[in-house]
């Protein structure tokens, strides 16, 4: 690790002196990242991960409702339910210190106000619910953004009763994408194909008000982001794996990320992307808002960005991407999340930074998720951690060693993270994460086969 | 903000959506139920004199 992150880490655990930094979320996963590098800090969740063994053996403090109870699914997963369960308070009250600073996945008010006074009389490290609604919910993020040279797909906004879909056409071009203010698991963005995709849902739904753009045709990145400071810091630069048939029925639904596929990437797009994401960045700092969010585009074939969604939370390939920078001697954004929510002030170059941080990593994770239209119980008994290939042709994998991040992994492992048996699967929901350390997108943007291969065959 | 709405009767109007749902006499306080058009969940949280309280629940995944 470099003397500059070292530096950094020592002033968080001084500034975290005489405190307890609670993590509350469903999964552990979304905790991870500086585990066992911030003295303080504990990991609260609902699921009896089998990643809990790892966190066990490398002496990380955490807290498991499940795991605690020994039973699984009876808690609806919420971090705010799971904060109400008598069990979860008794472990902060039993490692709470004269300050206490409680962090989260994705902030609800409901949160806020438990955490504030209505239980616990905590600080929070997450953005406020409001900013949060209004820059990651679909309809407002886009009025709050569409300007200053921000380059959404052409877009319409409106009650869909009282749209058309043949003057749409006209407006805004030949394939359409709908979305809705929020959605629910992966169920919020809908590709209309044909006019009568379009008459279904506005029959379903004449009432709701929908963001409809354009589809522009292209490949889908993504980035992290973290306003620190009043500055905009990028990194965690990723091609946005979806769609893929046997991992998502969504067409949009994302089943991973490769940190190495750079496909249509010039000095212009990085330049291009830098510009449009820190604007976004900006707008939402002059909002008062702070830390992590995330943005999605698609580059399409002339070299143009398109921004195509915020979403205004921590990135869910945050944990990963933290490790991976952290290997590389990288301040990764989840520290500068935690010093701007601390408010500890170092400068740092935000161009400098980008120029670094958003080289391709040989890297990737690929998720599988339930495919079914109703929930999954897992039927079997996998454990978390390093495996290797043993069977090249039948692409069978062989349990090395216990490992919950990547960073415990060699190059030649995988990382692979597994649901308890027993452990319900809402459908779109992960039932299989995979982690390894190379690209997994051929040069056309498709998933190797050799990847579905693997997920597939353990979870058939 | 909360967004919160009241049942009218046996029924409510979906904040997201705006399609009426019903719903089920054995509702209990603190249960989860789903707007059965849309997906989006609501908390029974409480009872006002207009009607039983549904809190959405935001998505965590």
């Amino acid at each position: 690790m470099s003397s500059n992150i070292e530096f950094l880490l020592k002033q968080i655990n001084l500034k975290l002196k005489d405190s307890s930094l609670f993590y509350i979320s469903n999964d552990p996963e979304r905790a991870l990242g500086l585990e066992g590098l911030v003295d303080s800090y504990h990991i609260i969740c609902v699921d009896d991960s089998n990643l809990l063994e790892g966190l066990k053996t490398a002496g990380i403090k955490y807290f498991s409702l499940e795991e605690q109870t020994g039973e699984l699914n009876s808690l609806y997963r919420n971090s705010s339910k799971l904060l109400l369960e008598e069990d979860t308070r008794k472990y902060i009250e039993k490692n709470k210190k004269a300050l206490n600073y409680f962090q989260t996945f994705k902030i609800s008010s409901r949160f806020e106000k438990l955490i504030e006074g209505e239980i616990f009389d905590g600080k929070l490290l997450n953005t406020n619910s409001d900013l949060n609604r209004l820059f990651e919910e679909k309809i407002s993020q886009y009025k709050a953004l569409n300007n200053d040279g921000i380059q959404f797909p052409k877009t319409i906004i409106g009650r869909l009763a009282d749209l058309k879909y043949k003057s749409l056409k006209k407006q805004i071009g030949e394939k359409l994408v709908l979305q809705f203010n929020r959605g629910h698991t992966g169920q919020g963005t809908l590709f209309l194909h044909r006019e009568d995709d379009f008459n279904n849902i506005q029959a379903e739904f004449p009432e709701r008000i929908v963001r409809i753009a354009e589809f522009v045709n292209g490949k889908a990145y993504t980035v992290n982001t973290c306003i620190y400071m009043g500055n905009v810091y990028i990194a965690g630069l990723s091609y946005q794996i979806t769609g893929e048939k046997g991992l998502t029925n969504f067409e949009g639904g994302t089943v991973g990320n490769d940190f190495n596929y750079r496909e249509g990437f010039s000095e212009q797009t990085y330049n291009q992307l830098y510009t449009q994401v820190s604007k976004i960045g900006e707008r939402m700092a002059e909002n008062g808002y702070r830390g992590l969010f995330g943005v999605d585009m698609i580059l399409d074939n002339d070299g143009k960005i398109f921004i195509i969604e915020i979403n205004a939370r921590q990135p869910a390939s945050i944990p990963f991407a933290t490790k991976l920078q952290l290997e590389l001697d990288q301040v990764p954004l989840l520290l500068l999340n935690l010093m701007a929510f601390l408010d500890i002030r170092e400068n740092i170059d935000p161009m400098k930074y980008f120029s670094e941080a958003a080289k391709p990593i040989e890297a990737s994770q690929v998720f599988k998720r339930n495919l079914e239209t109703n929930p999954v119980i897992i039927d079997f008994d996998l454990k978390t951690g390093d495996y290797l290939i043993a069977d090249k042709e039948e692409m069978r994998i062989k349990f090395k060693n216990y490992a919950y991040n990547i960073s415990q992994i060699g190059k030649d492992g995988l990382l692979l993270m597994t649901q308890k048996k027993g452990k319900r699967i809402n459908p779109g929901n992960e039932i299989l994460r995979m982690q390894i350390r190379q690209g997994v997108i051929s040069k056309s943007g498709r998933l190797k086969p050799w990847v579905a291969e693997v997920l597939n065959n353990i979870s058939d | 903000m909360d967004e919160t709405i009241t049942t009218n009767g046996k029924t409510f109007v979906c904040l997201e959506c705006k399609n009426e749902v019903e719903i089920d006499d054995s509702l209990a306080l603190g249960d989860v139920i789903e707007c059965s058009f849309c997906g989006i969940e609501y908390e029974y949280t409480e009872d006002s004199e207009e009607g039983k309280v549904l809190k959405v629940i935001e998505e965590e995944k």
